[in-house]
């Protein structure tokens, strides 16, 4: 028995709490929902405890079907260990054989439940706002929250509205001078780790920040008169978050007449 | 709000006379109305912050 085998079981065994794990951590809408991906060795661990548990259901359901499952014959290929005088080796590959589409169908059975599990938790979370209401069920995604304005809904925020939508301003550097860039966001990216990559502005404009206005003098009475501003034509702004040294949101809502004048909310 | 921006931000951004409306309250921090095809949106604004790398957060009109 090659040595490297009980490694690939160990993994077949893990898959279903990983595959969990991930597509909970993914959801099924892409964009509109927060993604998290956190470190393999985080996600290992967590796919054990998984693993465990799905693999107890799975097992006892295909009991419930008439099905009886052979714990000895994974459990001695898992320790590669197969008694004295490898006793056990000819009939552990013969119940592996006789009953491999059996096998099969157990694992690929298996998979499939664990990623409709992870999709169906996701939305169910999302649906049920939970992740707003405690900590335990928020993704680790604080920039989609953030740049979303879920932030907003959090519970330990006093659950307030969401917004119709968020002004970025945004100090970036090019050839050593900083300029202030503002604008609507109306997406944003991320990197194949989970992490921000880039984000969408529309109406996209900005100034110089060395031309601050002084604390003591008052605002230009619009932006048309204020010449430090500098429209950026085009349809969207794409910003790199790695080359953004400061960040401020500002979060807004449009009410219209006829709302309810004490609470403007969003359209959701 | 659906996606990244309401549906209400999305008549205001196709329209350019409100999305310079809007454009100038927002620099200004200004609340305010807005007006479009005839309908007529309060703009509340508020503020929170995020801030990275330990530089200060400037908000400036």
């Amino acid at each position: 028995m090659n040595f490297a085998f009980p490694a690939l079981l160990a993994l077949l065994l893990l898959l279903p709490g990983i595959i969990l794990r991930y597509t909970y951590a993914r959801g099924a809408w892409g964009w509109a929902s927060p993604t998290s991906l956190r470190r393999i060795s985080d996600e290992l661990a967590y796919g054990i405890i998984f693993s465990l548990a799905l693999h107890t259901v799975w097992l006892e359901l295909m009991t419930a079907l008439g099905f009886v499952p052979d714990m000895r014959t994974p459990l001695a290929l898992l320790a590669g260990n197969f008694g004295p005088g490898n006793a056990l080796l000819a009939p552990s590959l013969q119940t592996i054989s006789d009953h491999y589409p059996g096998v099969a169908g157990y694992f690929l059975s298996l998979y499939a439940a664990s990623a409709v599990l992870g999709n169906v938790a996701h939305r169910g979370v999302r649906k049920l706002r939970l992740d707003h209401r405690t900590k335990t069920f928020r993704f680790d995604n604080y920039w989609y929250y953030m740049l979303t304005g879920e932030v907003l809904r959090f519970r330990e925020n006093a659950a307030g509205e969401e917004p119709d939508g968020v002004y970025l301003s945004a100090v970036v550097s090019h050839s050593g001078v900083s300029y202030l860039y503002r604008g609507i966001v109306t997406d944003f990216t991320f990197d194949t780790d989970g992490a921000l990559d880039t984000v969408v502005l529309s109406d996209a404009h900005r100034r110089n920040l060395s031309d601050d206005r002084p604390v003591s003098e008052e605002p230009a009475p619009s932006y048309e008169e204020d010449p430090r501003y500098y429209i950026v034509r085009g349809d969207f702004l794409i910003l790199r978050y790695a080359e953004m040294q400061t960040l401020n949101l500002d979060y807004f809502w449009l009410g219209e007449a006829g709302d309810d004048p004490a609470s403007v909310p969003g359209d959701d | 709000m659906k996606g990244r921006i309401s549906n209400r931000l999305e008549l205001i951004l196709k329209d350019e006379g409100a999305r310079s409306q809007l454009r100038k309250r927002l620099i200004l921090g200004q609340d305010g109305e807005i007006r479009v095809n005839g309908r007529v949106f309060q703009l509340r604004l508020e503020n929170a912050r995020a801030v990275r790398k330990g530089a200060h957060p400037r908000m400036i009109a």
